[in-house]
Parts: C-alpha cells; sequence; structure tokens
C-alpha cells in the first residue's frame, strides 16, 4: 500500500493548502482539454464548498447577519484552520463560535457585532439539541424507593439535548428576528444579562429565557452535584427560588431526565 | 400495500425503483404513500445520536424496504478502518434491516481528518489488492456484503495500469461485493476524462450489478460536475436502456442530492425510469 499511501498523503497535503502543490500535479495523467491544476482544484473546491455548506447550515443567522460573501470569507478560513474530524458534517465547526469571537476582536469592521460570538453559541447549541439522544423515561419508582442517605446524595441529570447560555447580548431577539417569519427590527442593548435555555420538544428544538436562578441551579446540576446540598447552595447564592418546586418542574419539563445515586444511573 | 407481499416491511424482497430520502420530503411520503418499490437513506444522517433525523429512517421503514447508502466507509483509505463509525451503522443495520448497505470506491479521510468529498483512487493492482481487502474486512464486521458505487471522476493517475471499468471488477471479484452502478456518474467521466461510457457499461459484469443509481449533472463549461442537482440528461437515461437490454430486473434509483425540487419531481423521473424498465421487460419477454 505504500505507493497509494504515498499519493493519498500528497494529494491531500495538496487539498488542504491553500494553493495546490506543483509535485502533487505530477501524479495525474494529461487528459482531455482541461489541465492538472483545474482538474485537481475541482477537488479543492469541492472539498471546501462542503464544509463552508456545513457552517453554513449550523450557523445560520450570522450568515444572514454578514452576509453571505463576507460569512463564506471567515468560514473558510477557519476550514484551512480546523479540518474536519467526524465524518458526520453536522458536528463540523464545534470551535467556529470561538473562532468569531477572536475574528470579530480582530476585524474593526465587525466592531458593532461583538454579539456574534454568543449568538454562534446560541446557534451550535440548537443544532445539537436536533441532534441529540433520546434520554429514557425518568424512573419515578425508584426515586420513591429511596432511602433518605440515598435521597441526600441524588445527582440528577439534565436531559441530553438540553444546554444552557448566559449572555449580556439579547441574542434570543437577535436569533428570532432571523427565523423564518421573523422580523429585522432594531434590538435595544440589555442592561442585565439574557439567560436561555434550549431543549428539545417533540423532536424540535425550543429557546427558553429562564431566570438567573434557574441558570445556575440548572448550572449547580450540570456539574454533577448533589441534591442533598442544593438547599445550601440556593442559600449561599441567595436565589430566589422555590426550593420545594424547581425540582419537580424541571423534571415535569423532561429538563431534568434522570440521576445518579452512588454512581449508579437511573 | 399492506397486502402486497412485495412491499411487506418484515420481508425485504428485491425492489425495482426507489428515490433517494432526503428530509425535506419526509411529511408528504409519509402522508401520500407514494408507490415506490424502497427508499434510498444517507446513513450519514440518520445514524445521529438521536433525534427527529434518527426518527425519519424508522418511520420510512414502516412502510418501505430501504437502503442505507454511506459515504463515510473511505473503502480505499489508507488511515485504519473506522470501526466506530461502522459500529453506529450495524446497529442502524440491525434496526432498519436495509435491503443493501452501499458506499463507494474512493477514500474520504486521510490521518483523521475527513474531507467530505469523495477522493479519487489510482487504478492500479496494488489499490485492488488494499481496497478488496478492506472491503472484505467491512463486510465481515457488518456481516453483509456491501455493494460498491463507482464515483464521477475528474481527473487521472498517471501511474494508472488499469482503466475504471476493469478496477471496479477486479475490487468486486475480489473482495465479493456487489456494484453499484451509478451511469451518470459514468457521464461524468466520460466527459470529464474521455472515459468511453458505452465501453464502461458494455464491459461491467451485470451480474455483478445490485443496483443503478441515476442523477443529474451540473455543467460548468469546461466540466461537467456531479451535483446530483438535475433531472436525469437524456445520453444517461440512452445509457439506462442500454442497460436494461441486457437485464431490465437491476434496482433502480433516482438521486437527487442538492437544490432538491418537489418530491414530484422525483416521482416523474421515477416514473420515466419504471416506463423504461417496464418496456425493456416486455420486450425481453
Amino acid at each position: 500500500m505504500h505507493q497509494l499511501h504515498a499519493i493519498q498523503c500528497q494529494f491531500w497535503s495538496s487539498l488542504k493548502s491553500r494553493k495546490a502543490h506543483s509535485e502533487c500535479i505530477q501524479l495525474f495523467s494529461e487528459d482531455g482539454e482541461t489541465n492538472r491544476e483545474k482538474r485537481l482544484d475541482i477537488y479543492r473546491t469541492t472539498m471546501r464548498t462542503a464544509h463552508v455548506h456545513g457552517l453554513t447550515n449550523t450557523y445560520s443567522c450570522c450568515e444572514k447577519i454578514l452576509g453571505k460573501q463576507y460569512f463564506r470569507q471567515m468560514a473558510t478560513e477557519f476550514y484551512y484552520e480546523h479540518p474536519a474530524t467526524h465524518q458526520d458534517l453536522n458536528l463540523y465547526g464545534a470551535t467556529f463560535p470561538e473562532f468569531l469571537r477572536n475574528w470579530t476582536r480582530n476585524h474593526a469592521e465587525l466592531a458593532d457585532y461583538q454579539y456574534l460570538p454568543d449568538l454562534a453559541i446560541l446557534e451550535l447549541a440548537y443544532e445539537r439539541s436536533y441532534y441529540a439522544k433520546e434520554d429514557p423515561p425518568f424512573d419515578f419508582q425508584m426515586l420513591a424507593a429511596l432511602d433518605e442517605d440515598d435521597c441526600r446524595s441524588i445527582c440528577f441529570e439534565l436531559a441530553a439535548s438540553l444546554s444552557t447560555l448566559k449572555s449580556t447580548y439579547p441574542v434570543h431577539e437577535i436569533w428570532m428576528a432571523h427565523q423564518e417569519h421573523g422580523e429585522v427590527k432594531e434590538i435595544s442593548a440589555i442592561d442585565e444579562p439574557q439567560y436561555l435555555c434550549i431543549a428539545r420538544e417533540n423532536f424540535k428544538p425550543v429557546i427558553h429565557k429562564i431566570d438567573q436562578a434557574y441558570w445556575q441551579v440548572m448550572a449547580y446540576i450540570e456539574n454533577g452535584n448533589s441534591f442533598g446540598n442544593l438547599e445550601t447552595f440556593v442559600q449561599q447564592e441567595n436565589l430566589n427560588i422555590p426550593l420545594q418546586t424547581i425540582i419537580p418542574e424541571l423534571i415535569s419539563r423532561k429538563w431534568i431526565c434522570g440521576y445518579q445515586v452512588a454512581g449508579r444511573t437511573r | 400495500m399492506g397486502n402486497d407481499p412485495s412491499r411487506d416491511p418484515a420481508k425485504p424482497s428485491t425492489p425495482r425503483i426507489g428515490v433517494g430520502l432526503r428530509s425535506p420530503h419526509v411529511n408528504e411520503i409519509l402522508a401520500t404513500r407514494p408507490r415506490l418499490d424502497f427508499f434510498e437513506l444517507l446513513t450519514d444522517n440518520h445514524i445521529c445520536d438521536g433525534g427527529y433525523a434518527r426518527q425519519q429512517a424508522f418511520l420510512i421503514r414502516q412502510d418501505y424496504p430501504v437502503t442505507l447508502h454511506s459515504v463515510g466507509m473511505s473503502l480505499g483509505g489508507t488511515d485504519p478502518i473506522d470501526f466506530s463509525y461502522l459500529r453506529k451503522i450495524k446497529t442502524l443495520a440491525t434496526e432498519l434491516e436495509p435491503v443493501y448497505i452501499s458506499d463507494h470506491l474512493c477514500w474520504t479521510s486521510f490521518k483523521s481528518h475527513h474531507a467530505h468529498d469523495l477522493l479519487p483512487l489510482p487504478y492500479t493492482e496494488e489499490a485492488v489488492y488494499h481496497v478488496s481487502q478492506r472491503i472484505r474486512h467491512i463486510q465481515d464486521f457488518l456481516e453483509t456484503s456491501l455493494i460498491v458505487e463507482n464515483v464521477s471522476s475528474y481527473l487521472g493517475f498517471a501511474c494508472s495500469t488499469l482503466n475504471e471499468w476493469e478496477f471496479l471488477t477486479a475490487v468486486a471479484r475480489e473482495s465479493g461485493c456487489k456494484i453499484l452502478l451509478d451511469l451518470n456518474n459514468i457521464y461524468v467521466s466520460q466527459y470529464n476524462n474521455a472515459v468511453d461510457a458505452q465501453e464502461y457499461i458494455r464491459n461491467i459484469p451485470l451480474d455483478l450489478v445490485a443496483e443503478i443509481h441515476l442523477a443529474g449533472f451540473e455543467h460548468k463549461g469546461s466540466y461537467l460536475l456531479d451535483a446530483h442537482n438535475h433531472e436525469v440528461s437524456e445520453p444517461v437515461w440512452e445509457l439506462y436502456q442500454e442497460i436494461l437490454r441486457n437485464n431490465a430486473s437491476i434496482p433502480t434509483l433516482i438521486e437527487w442530492d442538492n437544490d432538491l425540487p418537489p418530491f414530484s419531481t422525483l416521482l416523474q423521473e421515477a416514473g420515466k425510469a419504471r416506463r423504461f424498465q417496464q418496456s425493456a421487460t416486455n420486450t425481453v419477454c
């Protein structure tokens, strides 16, 4: 397989670089009218286009705001820096929000678009929610049978399709404005951070605005902390939250989907 | 449909005309139950962890036989075989009982990076051996034979010692896989690389061909792009009729990946393929 591996090594280097390598072109036969560099360029273009298309699918609001051409230029830079490491193109671009954060900092023309990285995080969470695994039904019977010690040591688990986001920008309103039937209008800056929960309902991701207190409790749960220490946490953080009903509410909304007791998942 | 044993999902029989399933068409298909013999599922769209993309596969399977068409096995690749990817396919296949599992005669990854494109192979004896070995390993793991599709080519390798149909046939014979003959890809390769399409289909052993793909290309001026975003062209229909003269029973799929039209357009294409099949069958009879 030596020759085949060597060919693929050269071919790949040429595909991924910004310019085709002349050594690679020598691998190809000369057939027809189109020269070899142009033939290689067909593959380079197709591969690049597939990746940019994947990013456009996930970050469609960012594309609408930046415009197709600018977004394509930025996505192309991302493509050269971050090759896909997974067969699933839907999973490509997990680090794009971070890339966007650096990009907006370093490009003066985006001075008024500092909200974009948070918007991209929201779009990524929405996409991931769509493809996330289903959670099994909540095991109420086992929960009811737990003794007091086990109850205190319960670590609840958030649904696989759920994620939360905190932003100092009105990213929910910005996202809504760029959906089908949305209306792009002037959106005011916000004085307080916005807290969002993205969860899947009937196969469709839904974005909910939540209170800071809920966001903090959900972060507490997501970090694997026990139910027994929740009251202490709420008091320490001075959270105005109905302690008696918060967990049942999150379970009924299917935002909590299961729990672990002493390391055993339910 | 429920009383037609050939459509009994519990017993996938040999289907005749199918269409590639695309997400925007699913609701209409479920509502109208069009007269088709099978759907081709793009495996990579349905091996996600969960959600509606995965659910669609099962909803369709309730009423139709399906085939699973993958793009990520990298049959011609020199990276180790990705068994985590194959495990996902095997799990899905166990649940859906597809008629076939297919992928492409190409490579798609290198050093754990993925091209998301179908990259060309040189047609050499070394490549025949290497690709055949990989296909055998994958077939063993999946516990089924694969059908392997010819890809469009935009260049040839100077080191190739075989032509494409010789390469494809040799791989099929050595590995025990079957061939998924994409006639649009043959036509595109003819235009781009001076491949003789007629000679190609004359020299493919039709007993190795398990399925035919029909699709449309995009004319880019100096070359044709295998974009699968147009109706099947007349030259491709002519190649199809040529095949049917020798074997009118090969299952045929209408493939449309990009710039999706209404589902009725795909049904029209499927209807045309069916008429050609029926005409060829009547002629043989």
